[in-house]
């Protein structure tokens, strides 16, 4: 840190960069588009966020352990699957599972957690007991949870859901969109986990000098495998939700999500450098993203251009997160 | 012109919270062997990283051959004609011994604009360069078929194949047989008729007397002197290695050492060329000092025995109950701590506050219900040990890589403390801190002893030894090698017993 | 082993320490940081571009 009392704004622009941009283009799309400011957009980004903010808190654990969970966005999409599988509606005529009598959605749900949560754990085990890095192993998983998704679902993709689920995604309690609840629930238990329990001191432990975290009686292993479960549960989570927002689910859903999940973390100050990284800057990450979204959605621009522009951001987050630590060192 | 081939004055260098070179200085004569000597720490490798261009000199200049020289880098030294050989090797054991020596100035062939590595000529070079230091090796064979001491003797050869006038040995014996130290002191004898300049870095005073001329001795970063070495003997190099008067420099114990409670037997680690058959016991409320060159295998030791190393044998008894120790985590339960060498690599948790870098070792201590950590808990244990042992710092969530290394220090000690231990393990507890913070230190390991807790204290530093400790133990090259009592102690009988090589 | 063990200047981590992000990292390490400063500097003028575009071009 080279100036350290006054403010300096250059500082502030260059490490704020994306989030100031993002600020301006939601400036400039309200001011030129009906209907931007409105509690009906709003509701519209809660909902999109929601989903996206659950998982990017998953991978948090990872990122801040200095690993990484490229499995996320496949792993949500068998999520995804799962829940569509348990929840077609009976007289649904292209039903999957045409045997499976009427499941309750908050079964479905469980199921589909557990199962996750076994799959994150098993992405644990091989990074910790197996010292494989996080990068390869995940990627591995990636690859064998996207297999697993089409074998499963016979490269059939679902629709036909039983109106209590796709309630789920679209109902409100109070005007307040449900998936809001669920985000805020994850939201409040990250910041308990993170903040308030042995668990979260030693990821951070473990993120900031695993060396040292180890000399001081952490349990590296049994932390690294919480982690990882952990994530699993949540993209369990959320593709559940996704499959009620989507109303469908196939095995292309979820492709992709860990990349802006990632990047989502890194803007929000999760990064490379480990040790790092709050819930609140989560949240700020999955903002942007989502507004850069809504933005150029509700400015009419192609979808293409959309595209274009969040690889971008995503290759601006980890440039800047490079230059963060090397000017660190 | 000058009689000296290469000069270094006035080299100042500093790192961050430490002066490592304070106005050294070096005159090499050509056909001369040098020594310089030191203790560990006395900066004798950072100055000739200085030489070397690898550090960047903060004032002095180096003189070669009559002119102020800057030198940016290993190769450009050699490239100028000085060369050194390694403490550690760097070897490339897939490749050649041939493309070893050479490496990174290949001889090579020009077809037109491509340029190819002349495989013959180098070869036939490397040839010549190991005759000359008659090695026999084949230069086509892999590197890797050698012995660690046989590498050692290519290194040097590449050393020499360099045609270079200075060469530096960085504790060339070191992993060499009887037969071939005296094949390195007939090289050495060679090179000093055709006129090279030779540094010999080592600690091995019959060395020192049998082969060198002069004898540089540096202590602190400073330059002692220079003499010849047909007037030196070893107590004379010794005193002014260490000498240094023991004034007020440590603070009246009061601790009266009890009964041994903890005792280690025959405790060898897996690796067979660190600790073998440590057997040692500390008494309660005793200070124990472990003394012993680098490479002793002193903090490999404790190491093993607070469970990050494995070992193949040995017996921990504690309290007269046997322990098992595999991990951190048993040792810690059992009521040891380990204070590490390095606190920047191994001990701080640098991003992190000092708030929860004292209270990670303990944090079962501060829970609500079970799950959920008490802040005002943490944050009381905080103020407790801030005040206690004086720790200058802003706030507890100021992070703890911005306080200086003696505060830093005294947070990891808290750490510790919060469980109470019974056997403080620590690894060079006053390393890189200036001497205000060394002194609060030390303090705080009297009071500890006192209190009754054992106290095991590596250290490099001689009169810290006898300055703290109630007995010292004494290790060479991986075995215990004797006990010296702390009223006895003084720096010729620690020294010949951490140069008791077998 | 070397002898000097004070902080080292040139204390670059030894790349087998180093988790797979840090070790991508670490092969910019011989990058000028102004470079790097450049290349944000460009993707965010990209990322400028892209989206005027997008926006004119619906």
């Amino acid at each position: 840190m080279e100036k350290k009392s006054s403010f300096n704004v250059v500082k502030f622009m260059s490490d704020n960069a994306i989030i100031l941009l993002v600020l301006l283009l939601a400036l400039f799309t309200g001011l030129t588009s009906k209907n931007f400011f409105t509690t009906r957009n709003f509701s519209n980004l809660v909902i999109n966020m929601s989903p996206r903010f659950i998982i990017a808190c998953g991978v948090s654990g990872c990122l801040i352990t200095k690993g990484t969970d490229l499995s996320a966005g496949r792993q949500v999409g068998l999520a995804a699957c799962l829940s569509a599988m348990l929840l077609q509606s009976v007289d649904y005529s292209a039903r999957m599972l045409p045997w499976l009598p009427d499941v309750p959605v908050w079964a479905a749900l469980i199921a589909v957690v557990v199962v996750m949560g076994i799959i994150g754990a098993i992405n644990g085990c091989v990074i910790a007991f197996l010292k494989v890095p996080p990068f390869i192993a995940t990627l591995g998983m990636q690859t064998i949870v996207y297999g697993a998704c089409q074998i499963i679902t016979n490269n059939q993709p679902m629709g036909g859901f039983k109106s209590s689920y796709s309630n789920v995604a679209l109902g409100s309690f109070m005007k307040i969109p449900y998936l809001a609840f669920f985000a805020v629930a994850v939201g409040a238990y990250f910041l308990f986990l993170y903040n308030k329990t042995r668990h979260g001191k030693y990821m951070y432990a473990i993120g900031g000098n695993e060396s040292a975290a180890q000399v001081a009686g952490v349990n590296v292993v049994a932390t690294l495998i919480r982690i990882y479960l952990l994530a699993g549960m949540m993209y369990g989570l959320a593709g559940f939700l996704v499959g009620a927002k989507a109303g469908g689910a196939s095995t292309a859903t979820g492709f992709g999500y860990e990349l802006e999940a990632i990047a989502a973390c890194t803007i929000g100050g999760v990064s490379a450098n480990g040790g790092v990284g709050r819930v609140s800057g989560i949240l700020v990450g999955v903002l942007v993203f989502e507004a850069l979204k809504i933005c150029l959605q509700f400015l009419g621009v192609d979808p293409a251009y959309t595209f274009i522009a969040q690889g971008l951001v995503i290759i601006v987050a980890v440039a800047l997160d490079l230059r963060k630590y090397l000017a660190k060192k | 012109m000058s009689e000296y081939r290469l000069e270094m004055r006035e080299v100042v260098k500093t790192f961050p919270g430490v002066k490592a070179l304070n106005h050294a200085q070096l005159k090499l004569r050509p056909g001369t062997v040098h020594a310089l000597m030191g203790e560990n720490g006395a900066g004798k490798s950072t100055l000739m990283k200085c030489m070397f261009g690898i550090y960047h000199m903060d004032e002095g200049e180096v003189i070669y051959e009559g002119e102020k020289v800057s030198i940016n880098g290993p190769l450009d030294a050699l490239n100028r004609g000085i060369a050194m050989v390694h403490q550690e090797l760097q070897p490339i054991p897939e490749r050649s011994i041939g493309e070893n020596i050479y490496v990174g100035r290949y001889p090579v062939k020009r077809f037109g604009p491509i340029t190819v590595i002349d495989h013959d000529k180098m070869y036939e070079d490397a040839a010549r360069v190991l005759k000359e230091v008659h090695l026999n090796y084949d230069p086509r064979a892999k590197l890797g078929t050698l012995s660690v001491s046989q590498m050692q003797l290519v290194e040097i050869a590449k050393a020499v194949s360099a045609d270079c006038k200075v060469l530096i040995l960085d504790e060339p014996t070191s992993s060499l047989t009887a037969a071939e130290v005296e094949a390195l002191f007939t090289i050495v004898n060679e090179l000093r008729e055709k006129g090279v300049s030779i540094v010999y870095i080592s600690h091995k005073m019959d060395e020192i007397l049998r082969i060198t001329d002069e004898v540089t001795i540096m202590r602190d970063g400073q330059y002692v002197g220079t003499w010849n070495a047909k007037e030196l003997t070893t107590d004379f190099i010794i005193t002014k290695m260490v000498g240094r008067e023991l004034t007020d420099l440590y603070p009246k114990r009061e601790n009266v050492p009890g009964e041994a409670v903890f005792q280690v037997e025959d405790f060898t680690s897996i690796n067979p060329k660190s600790f073998r058959h440590a057997t040692f016991s500390v008494r309660k409320g005793e200070i124990l000092g472990v003394a012993g060159l680098v490479g002793a295998q002193r903090t490999e030791l404790m190491e093993g025995l607070f469970g990050l190393r494995c070992h193949t044998a040995g017996r921990i008894v504690y309290k007269g109950k046997e322990l098992n120790i595999n991990q951190p985590k048993d040792a810690i339960d059992n009521g040891i701590a380990l204070l590490t060498e390095d606190r920047r690599a191994t001990g701080i948790l640098g991003v992190l506050s000092i708030a929860d870098n004292v209270s990670i070792a303990s944090l079962n201590q501060y829970l609500i219900g079970g799950i959920m950590l008490d802040d005002g808990k943490i944050e009381k244990l905080v103020q407790d040990n801030v005040a206690k042992l004086s720790i200058k710092t802003p706030s507890s969530k100021t992070q703890i890589q911005s306080l200086s290394g003696g505060n830093q220090q005294k947070v990891l000690i808290s750490r510790w403390l919060a469980n109470d231990p019974d056997v403080f393990i620590m690894d060079e507890p006053t390393r890189g801190i200036d001497v205000g913070a060394k002194y609060e230190i030390y303090c705080i390991i009297a009071e500890l002893a006192k209190q009754g807790k054992s106290i095991i204290m590596i250290s490099s530093e001689m009169s810290e030894l006898i300055g703290m400790a109630d007995r010292i133990m004494v290790m060479c090259d991986g075995r215990v090698t004797g006990f010296i009592d702390g009223k006895d102690a003084n720096q010729e009988n620690i020294m010949a017993l951490a140069t008791q090589f077998e | 082993m070397d002898e000097e063990k004070r902080p080292r200047e040139s204390d670059r981590p030894d790349r087998s320490q180093l988790t797979g992000i840090e070790n991508f990292y670490e092969n910019f390490r011989k990058v000028p940081l102004k470079y790097l400063d450049l290349f944000i500097g460009l993707c965010v003028a990209a990322l400028v571009l892209v989206i005027a575009l997008g926006i004119l071009n619906r």
